[in-house]
């Protein structure tokens, strides 16, 4: 998130009045406030999930038993953006041999002004205007064998863009 | 964050900002793809990686060729959360801008 225009304009008429005839008659101006809100998507991640394997050792995932989702809300000031998980690309930390045979995908939920349930990635989703909170799932799949022992770590990437 | 460029050259620049809505320091990059998610070529950013501080706002320009798509996405992207094991995620935000070349 982040691309953000926000600006503030301030402008104020001062208007006076007078009168002669009746200098006891009461006088009012307005003053004007403008304000200007760009279309804007704020994007803001509050915590990283966490990827537990299965018995099997072969799905490493935020979905199985002891994992969890990560979490990020959207802020949007129109109804003109959608929103965009994009499948990982891989591990960026691992054990050798870690990312042999392994899928990768990711899903988001949504909750607020936008109701979104399991999207998978690379889906575009349009968000409602207002907030928006996320729990992003990620899962890595092993095709042949089980993970070995180590630190793994799966990034995914929430993207707002303009629809 | 949608927006047009006009320009009379094969050349264009634009202004934009971005701002950090984090209470901590953060460190965001800029991608510059075409519609199709694609690198656009030659065109840049002036400041491909930057830092701001909590809640500020920072500018850069985006200038090049007119790209034969016309229309490029300007993506900014958080810098990873947290380090070690886990799912980190990251949050970009997308302009999309066309780049219509006037004719003289």
């Amino acid at each position: 998130m982040l691309l953000r225009r926000v600006f503030y304009s301030l402008g104020v008429a001062a208007c006076v009045f007078s009168s002669t005839e009746n200098a006891s008659a009461q006088t009012s101006g307005d003053v004007i406030f403008n304000g200007l809100i760009l279309d804007t998507c704020v994007v803001a991640i509050v915590s990283t999930g966490t990827l537990a394997a299965d018995a099997t050792y072969t799905s490493l995932s935020s979905e199985n038993a002891g994992g969890a989702r990560g979490s990020a809300t959207v802020v949007t000031t129109s109804v003109d953006f959608d929103l965009q998980i994009d499948s990982p690309v891989g591990f960026s930390a691992m054990p050798a041999g870690g990312d042999t045979g392994v899928t990768y995908g990711a899903l988001v939920s949504a909750t607020g002004v936008t109701s979104l349930v399991d999207i998978v990635d690379g889906a575009l989703s349009a968000l409602g205007l207002g907030l928006t909170t996320l729990s992003v799932g990620a899962t890595a799949t092993r095709g042949a064998g089980v993970f070995p022992a180590g630190s793994y770590q799966l990034p995914v990437t929430v993207r707002c863009v303009p629809s | 964050m949608k927006g047009e460029v006009r320009t009379y050259s094969h050349q264009f620049a634009m202004l934009l900002t971005a701002s950090n809505p984090y209470n901590t320091p953060q460190r965001f990059s800029v991608a510059l793809r075409d519609e199709w998610n694609q690198p656009v070529p030659r065109v840049q950013a002036t400041v491909p990686n930057f830092s701001l501080p909590p809640g500020e706002t920072g500018a850069f320009y985006v200038w090049g060729d007119v790209p034969a798509s016309k229309r490029i996405l300007v993506c900014v992207t958080s810098q990873f959360f947290a380090t070690g094991a886990g799912s980190p995620v990251r949050g970009e935000v997308c302009g999309k801008y066309d780049i219509v070349q006037l004719q003289q």
